[in-house]
């Protein structure tokens, strides 16, 4: 972005010293030749720009979270006040989920012990396990993937939401205790 | 005026007219896709920067204390840039509610702003039909389109970096104390949104020496200058650094942050890297400038005069290409670098 305005100003130069060959250009314009290849030459340039301008626009504007408002939602229904979700999600997209369902939050990897992580979180008051798909990947079949974790949320805890493409587990009375 | 009225149609008649048909193009373009949520590319710059804003309302303003939320259970303090963006989100938030458009009109607003400073900017080198090209590539630019519309503080800090070049080029010229003013107040505030807007005292400190050589260091108004457009973000940094040290779960720290990525990425070897080369030249031809803008960039290098003052934008570029090889470089993945 820094290179933006001096850049800008650099073009100016180059359309100044176009334009101060104006003469060259009125000439040339006189041949037939010369407007069939300029006209073909802007057309295609006008094309390339348009169809370039909608390639980068339907990438930068595409959602990389599709599913983050949807479980934000649910997230907000069932647990009305304060939230506090354990996110199994890459690095800082917990951000996301986080602003969305208007509660903290905190990243989540799996690994060894991710069972005792999830209690000790819990016991620092987490009240949702989530994980969903996002463009960068998914970590749905990956928490399914692993058994004992698995089998212990389902278990333990109620599933407020089980889709193919996201995960969400009520963390805050377990399943079968008097908590 | 003469080469404008030789060059366009009967009806359009003055400069104003060509500015206002570019710069309602280039707000039209901004809109498109303003209700968008904050999943966009850039969407957790864009979360964060939407959240210090919802904080800053829920939390009366406190702009010394800003918060993020994904720290787990804790109150989630984090001092980072100067929150100027989302100050004012959030204090429009106060009249419309909490809604995250109002957070991608501001940059929008920003921006219109920053349209009028480029073509003053580019009018101060180039004559009309000149500085009408410069502010087409600078609005339609795809990635301005893009972080013009984004809830992120680049827009305002392209907004103070165009205006703390622009006051201060006029002030050279003119000499009020007015513009020298506004003209420290820009550049203070574009340091602060974003510290590596400090690049902009390359253009700055170069037509300054220009002007006056050596006798620029023995001015009355070189030295309140320096001060006064370093010393905030010199205090905020400081304060920055100082408060996030007592916060454990805190990792950010202006310098320290910068100077980890360069520790654990290294700077040199990028320079042999083909990926930095494809992606900076990618990202440069294709998404900053477009191709006719890069061609043409390039051929203003050669066809620029030799004169002092277009040896300002020399001297700027030449900067932006050591920020590219010496910072830039190992944040490569941040196109907006």
């Amino acid at each position: 972005m820094h290179l933006l305005p001096v850049s800008a100003i650099l073009f100016g130069f180059s359309v100044e010293w176009l334009l101060s060959k104006g003469g060259i250009i009125k000439e040339m314009l006189r041949k037939k030749l010369f407007i069939f290849l300029f006209t073909s030459f802007v057309i295609l340039v006008l094309i390339g720009y348009a169809a370039g301008y909608l390639k980068y626009f339907k990438y930068m504007y595409s959602s990389r979270m599709p599913y983050v408002l949807e479980v934000s939602d649910i997230i907000k229904k069932y647990s009305p006040d304060s939230r506090f979700i354990i996110d199994n999600e890459s690095g800082l997209l917990t951000s996301v989920i986080s602003y969305y369902s208007h509660g903290k939050a905190q990243p989540f990897s799996m690994t060894g012990k991710s069972i005792e992580e999830l209690e000790d979180l819990r016991a620092r008051g987490a009240t949702t396990f989530v994980t969903m798909e996002t463009t960068y990947g998914s970590r749905v079949q990956a928490t399914k993937a692993d058994k004992d974790f698995w089998n212990y949320l389902n278990a333990k805890y109620r599933a407020a939401a089980i889709t193919d493409h996201y995960l969400i587990f009520d963390l805050r009375a377990p399943l079968n205790t008097k908590e | 005026m003469n080469d404008l009225r030789k060059t366009f149609p009967v009806w359009i008649k003055n400069e104003w007219a060509i500015l206002a048909i570019i710069m309602l193009l280039g707000l039209v373009i901004r809109l498109y896709g303003i209700n968008l949520p904050l999943v966009d590319s850039h969407q957790i710059r864009q979360a964060q920067t939407a959240m210090m804003a919802r904080n800053l309302y829920e939390d009366n303003m406190d702009i010394f204390h800003t918060r993020l939320d994904f720290f787990g259970n804790q109150p989630g303090y984090i001092i980072m840039e100067f929150p100027l963006m989302h100050g004012i989100t959030a204090l429009l938030y106060y009249l419309f509610g909490v809604h995250e458009v109002i957070g991608r009109l501001v940059s929008v607003i920003f921006s219109i702003g920053a349209m009028f400073l480029m073509y003053g900017l580019a009018r101060q080198f180039l004559t009309v039909i000149g500085a009408l090209s410069a502010l087409i590539l600078y609005v339609f630019s795809p990635m301005n389109i893009f972080f013009s519309r984004a809830f992120m503080p680049e827009s305002s800090m392209m907004f103070f970096m165009l205006g703390a070049v622009y006051f201060f080029l006029k002030w050279l010229k003119r000499q009020g104390l007015i513009l020298y003013l506004t003209a420290i107040i820009f550049a203070a505030f574009a340091c602060l949104i974003k510290p590596n807007a400090g690049l902009i005292f390359a253009p700055i400190f170069a037509a300054w020496f220009l002007k006056y050589k050596w006798k620029m260091f023995k001015s009355f108004y070189f030295w309140p200058y320096l001060l006064l457009t370093t010393m905030p973000i010199i205090l905020w940094a400081a304060y920055a650094h100082y408060f996030n040290a007592k916060i454990p779960y805190c990792t950010f720290s202006f310098a320290d942050s910068w100077l980890e990525v360069i520790r654990t990425r290294g700077i040199i070897g990028h320079w042999f890297s083909l990926r930095f080369y494809a992606f900076l030249g990618g990202s440069i031809v294709f998404l900053l400038l477009t191709p006719l803008g890069f061609i043409g960039t390039v051929a203003g290098i050669i066809c620029a005069k030799e004169n002092s003052q277009n040896k300002v934008l020399y001297v700027w570029l030449g900067a932006i290409i050591i920020y590219f090889y010496a910072l830039a470089s190992c944040l490569c993945d941040f196109i907006r670098f």
